[in-house]
């Protein structure tokens, strides 16, 4: 809000029209977000870590670290 | 062993295993459906754990997993995360929980909401409205001063509420809260409101 420039034309600036607050924005964002942490996490994403390390944990052997 | 490293392996890997809730709510707000944004997650992980040593201990996890996955994002739109244009019945089956497609349907008319917004609008306000961020942090993780993050999240709060206003105003008339209803109205809302969100 720090331009001075603007035109006036934001109907939406005055509270008159704002019914929608910030606060009803921030909890559908929030809801929308949640609702994603809460999903339960499908194994694939454990398996890729395992995978990356063993993979590390091989080359290191054989190789004895290798570059 | 790892002279540099802040966290062993085990610790590691605890960690990001507890980010990956969070990193698949921020992949998901910036791809247009579920499985691009897990293939990001996914991506974002392998690249966190070959740069791991480069996490500096008694910073956030968080922050730091979530620049990965923007870099990645960022990094490799060209491989279409974000190409499709947003269909109603994607954002549904994004976001529409079984057990209340009520909420469901708010939720996709915010996704809509979302998607016509600019890019940096969108993710500070993903970043500091959905994800809970402080503007610190939203500003470490886009890699801008901290009062960028503050103006863009105002800008895009003004926008999202004139936009989800009208539309929600469409769908009360209505009676029932069907999307198709006020489907059309709504794209017309919010391809004026891209023009307005979009003035510098």
């Amino acid at each position: 809000m720090s331009e001075t420039g603007k035109h006036n034309k934001k109907p939406e600036d005055s509270p008159r029209n704002r019914r929608l607050g910030n606060r009803a924005i921030g909890d559908k964002l929030r809801q929308m977000y949640e609702g994603v942490v809460a999903e339960s996490v499908p194994d694939e994403f454990l398996q890729l870590l395992d995978e990356a390390e063993a993979r590390e944990h091989d080359a290191n052997r054989a190789a004895g670290g290798e570059t | 062993m790892m002279a540099g490293s802040a966290l062993s392996t085990a610790e590691f890997k605890k960690a990001l295993l507890e980010s990956v809730p969070h990193l698949r709510a921020f992949a998901r707000s910036l791809c247009n459906d579920a499985t691009a944004a897990d293939d990001l997650v996914q991506d974002t992980m392998l690249r966190a754990w070959k740069a791991r040593d480069s996490y500096a201990a008694n910073t956030s996890f968080r922050a730091w997993s979530f620049t990965i996955l923007r870099n990645v994002f960022y990094s490799e739109k060209r491989r279409s995360w974000r190409s499709t244009e947003l269909s109603p019945e994607i954002a549904e089956r994004t976001l529409v929980s079984a057990d209340n497609p009520a909420k469901g349907v708010e939720l996709v008319e915010l996704r809509n909401a979302l998607d016509h917004l600019p890019d940096d609008q969108r993710e500070a306000i993903i970043l500091v409205g959905a994800g809970g961020m402080a503007y610190e942090e939203a500003a470490q993780i886009v890699g801008c001063a901290v009062g960028t993050i503050k103006s863009r999240v105002s800008r895009a709060r003004k926008a999202l509420a004139a936009m989800l206003d009208g539309d929600m105003a469409l769908t009360r008339v209505a009676g029932a809260p069907v999307i198709v209803s006020g489907e059309g109205a709504f794209r017309n809302i919010m391809d004026q409101f891209t023009a307005l969100s979009r003035e510098s």
